[in-house]
Parts: C-alpha cells; sequence; structure tokens
C-alpha cells in the first residue's frame, strides 16, 4: 500500500506541479493547484497506471477532499479489478 | 396572495405588437386552444414563409404547426412550406413509433436488474401527450439514481449501446475516449450519451441520455432525484406495455427546470438553444393535457428547493401561452413559488467565469425572434 499511496503522490505532483516533498496522504487537494481539469486528468492517469477503470460513482468531485480519498478509490477499485480477473 | 396581485400578474400578454410573421408562429403554437379567426387573418397577410419554415423548423416544432396548418384552407398556405412541414412531420411520426421498441427494451432491461429509473421528455410526451408526428425525440431520456450509473450503463452495453459518437459516413459509433466520458461526467448531471445504430426508417441510431441531476451541476440535487424516482408511475406505451415516468407533478417539475437550466447557461445561449420553443410548448401542452395537482406541485417543488428553475420556466411560459394567465390554478401557484428576488430571470451564468454574470435588457418575446441575441448580453462583474 506504501507503494499504491507513493504512486498516486507522485501522479498528484506532476500533474499538480507541487513539489513532492510538500505532499502526503492527508494534503488537501485545494492545496495543491488542482483545478477540476487536473483532477480529471489525475484520475485518468491514474486509470492508466493502475489499469483500471473507475466507477462512474466514484466520478465525483464531491468524493475527493484529500489525497486519500483519491488513494482509497483506487484501492477500492484495485480490489474489484482483482477479484473480478 | 390577493386578488389584486392576480391581477397585476395577468398583464394581458399578447401578440399584436409582434410582426405577422412572428405572431402567426406562435398562434400557431397554441395548438390545443386555436385562435381559427386570427389564423385565417395572419394568412392572408403577405408572409415571409422562408423565415417562419425556418424558425419554426430551428425550434423543432415544424411537425406540430403542419398539424395545425393542416386544418385550413390550403389557398391560403405557401405550398413548399407546408411540403417540408409535412415532410417533418411524418418523418417525426415514424420516428415516434420505431422508437417505441427501443424504449420497450431498454425499461425491460432496467425493470429485470431493479435500477429505478423513468423515463423522460420525448419519449412520454411524443408517444402520450402529443398527437404522433407533433413532437420529435433526438434521444430517449432516463432519470437514475446517481448510485445506479455503473449498473445502468452496463445494460445498455449489453444490448449494444456504445458511449460515442455517430459517424454517419461509417454508419456505427465511434466509442468517446475515456477523458470525455470522466469530463462529461464529474462536470455535468449527465453521462456521455449511448448511442446504437439501428437502421430504422427515419431512425438510423439511437441515443439513450442518462439523467441523473436536475440541473447542470452533477451533484446536489441527489435527494430530489431519488423521492422523484421512488414516486415514478407506470404508463402504458403501446400495446399495454408499461413504462416507468415521474408522477405528474414530479414531470412537469422536470421539464422546468430541464428549460431552466439550458436557457441561463451561456454555452446554450451562443447556440440560440437557451429559448428553445419545444421546451415551452410542452410546458403549455403538459398543463393542458394532464390534470396537475397544483398544490402537490407547490409542495414538491418547496421540498426540493426548486422554486428558481420552476418559477423561471412557467414565468416565461405564460408569456408565450397568454391562456396560461387565465387559469387561476396556475397564477396562484406561480405567486407561491415566487422567489423573493426575480433578477435572475434576465442572468446568464458560464460556470467557467464563476466572476462574470451576463445580464439581458429586452424581454423574452423580444429574444424569442432575435437569432443574434447573444450580441446582446450584457457582461456585469459578480
Amino acid at each position: 500500500m506504501e507503494c499504491l499511496d507513493e504512486k498516486v503522490i507522485d501522479i498528484i505532483s506532476k500533474i499538480g506541479e507541487v513539489e513532492k516533498s510538500l505532499l502526503n496522504k492527508h494534503t488537501n487537494l485545494n492545496i495543491t493547484g488542482l483545478n477540476s481539469i487536473l483532477i480529471i486528468q489525475v484520475l485518468i492517469k491514474i486509470e492508466q497506471i493502475f489499469s483500471i477503470e473507475i466507477e462512474d460513482e466514484d466520478l465525483d468531485f464531491s468524493l475527493y477532499n484529500t489525497i486519500e480519498d483519491v488513494i482509497r478509490v483506487v484501492e477500492k477499485q484495485m480490489q474489484k479489478t482483482h477479484l473480478t480477473s | 396572495m390577493n386578488s389584486n396581485s392576480i391581477e397585476l400578474m395577468e398583464n394581458n400578454f399578447h401578440f399584436s405588437h409582434l410582426r405577422a410573421e412572428h405572431n402567426l408562429i406562435l398562434s400557431i403554437l397554441q395548438f390545443m386552444h386555436i385562435d381559427k379567426k386570427r389564423i385565417i387573418d395572419l394568412l392572408q397577410m403577405k408572409l415571409d414563409w422562408v423565415e417562419i419554415l425556418g424558425f419554426l423548423t430551428f425550434n423543432r416544432v415544424a411537425g406540430l404547426a403542419f398539424h395545425v396548418f393542416d386544418q385550413f384552407n390550403k389557398k391560403h398556405l405557401c405550398g413548399q412550406a407546408m411540403f417540408s412541414m409535412s415532410s417533418i412531420y411524418e418523418a417525426q411520426s415514424i420516428r415516434t413509433i420505431n422508437n417505441r421498441k427501443y424504449i420497450k427494451l431498454i425499461s425491460e432491461k432496467l425493470t429485470k436488474n431493479k435500477i429505478p429509473h423513468a423515463f423522460l421528455k420525448g419519449s412520454f410526451l411524443a408517444n402520450i401527450i402529443y398527437p404522433i408526428g407533433c413532437r420529435t425525440s433526438n434521444d430517449i431520456d432516463i432519470l437514475i439514481n446517481p448510485k445506479d450509473i455503473t449498473k445502468c450503463s452496463k445494460e445498455l452495453e449489453a444490448l449494444g449501446y456504445i458511449q460515442g459518437y455517430y459517424d454517419s459516413k461509417k454508419d456505427n459509433v465511434i466509442k468517446a475516449d475515456r477523458k470525455e466520458i470522466v469530463f462529461r461526467r464529474m462536470n455535468w448531471g449527465e453521462t456521455f450519451p449511448f448511442i446504437k445504430v439501428v437502421k430504422e426508417q427515419c431512425l438510423k441510431y439511437i441515443i439513450v441520455d442518462i439523467n441523473f441531476s436536475l440541473d447542470w451541476l452533477p451533484t446536489g440535487t441527489e435527494y430530489a432525484v431519488n423521492c422523484l424516482l421512488t414516486n415514478a408511475k407506470n404508463y402504458t406505451i403501446e400495446d399495454n406495455d408499461l413504462i416507468s415516468t415521474l408522477d405528474k407533478e414530479s414531470f412537469l417539475i422536470h421539464l422546468c427546470m430541464h428549460l431552466y437550466k439550458e436557457a441561463i447557461l451561456y454555452d446554450t445561449v451562443i447556440y440560440n438553444n437557451d429559448l428553445d420553443l419545444y421546451k415551452f410548448v410542452d410546458i403549455y401542452a403538459y398543463i393542458y393535457a394532464v390534470d396537475v395537482n397544483w398544490e402537490e406541485f407547490i409542495q414538491k417543488v418547496n421540498k426540493f428547493r426548486l422554486s428558481d428553475g420552476c418559477y423561471f420556466a412557467l414565468e416565461y411560459a405564460r408569456a408565450i401561452f397568454p391562456l396560461l394567465n387565465s387559469n387561476k390554478n396556475f397564477l396562484l401557484t406561480l405567486n407561491k413559488i415566487k422567489p423573493t428576488n426575480t433578477r435572475y430571470l434576465y442572468e446568464v451564468i458560464d460556470p467557467s467565469r464563476p466572476n462574470i454574470n451576463y445580464v439581458w435588457q429586452e424581454d423574452i418575446l423580444s429574444r424569442l425572434f432575435d437569432m443574434k441575441r447573444c450580441e446582446k448580453l450584457k457582461e456585469m462583474e459578480v
């Protein structure tokens, strides 16, 4: 899971153009410089890297306040994908 | 409300100040209460039929206009315009009938899989409210709870629908890329359209729009949507096949909210879709075809906090359909849901520029016939 957290933080840092050392699981997405377009880019990148498809119900801005929220959705989706593959 | 306020609201909208072409167009739209004498008088004038035909077609009411004009003596009508309108009317009739099969198939799938849903707008109106051929429908709109989007999408995919664009040259569907699908889902209260090539007469392909919000935002109306779906009712579409739709009052609320969300968005204004006449005709036709319980309507509007949108749509509808001004229950309802501040009736918003509002200076009837109206929008800082 450590690795998953790292990968998500890495994606957010690159897309938001924020120094990685400033980010952790509890960082609020508002202060990462991610606007709505960039959040979509993050989710698309995550789907590509983790080979998952985020469910429609999770394509909702209100679910993503912190980096941990993003990680939680990725974990959930990976588990589902694992169970069905 | 005292009787004075009703009188104040009956501010005698009439069309006599309009040009004959515009007067005729609006007179035709009152198709349930035709004023034959007025239409005959107008038809005897020298009319610009190119403008009339263009306007009726652009506003998706040419089929309805044919249905009305067909009751008049042909010698006063323009043959070429009538031919075009009759072609639209015939195509819409065939299309409406062919569409039913696909509505029924989707309905069966969703019902079998216990996905609460309601068919909206044209799927119901074109089959139940209007005479066949008078209402066109570009797509099948379905309202579902946001939590059921994935489940519903899978069922549509199982029926052969693909989220994408119709390619007329290859007669197939080009799959939308993931970014487009995610963008639409997260920014608007709808999914990317589902399309299936069906090759029916006058219906090459079917578009299904899944709606899960009552306004243009993807979140905020979940409670209202869930309540509306809980009270959904069945109606017979053909051969005793039942299709689920909203209850009478909720259906009207949805029509109002649909009109409202498109009327106040800058993107729809620039394409002149903000005042599509068919949306106003839907409200008028629905009110007179269905026995709306206005008390229940008011309760629901207040419960779901949708008075802004509903007041907006009904207030403008009565400008286009003056008969509504003699309907006491309608006027009482309008007064009861009237927001304290009604400045928003003249405002347009652009969600990508939250600090700017656009303001109209002209009244609804002037705007309606001005196809370059967006140039008259005045930018104001919020």
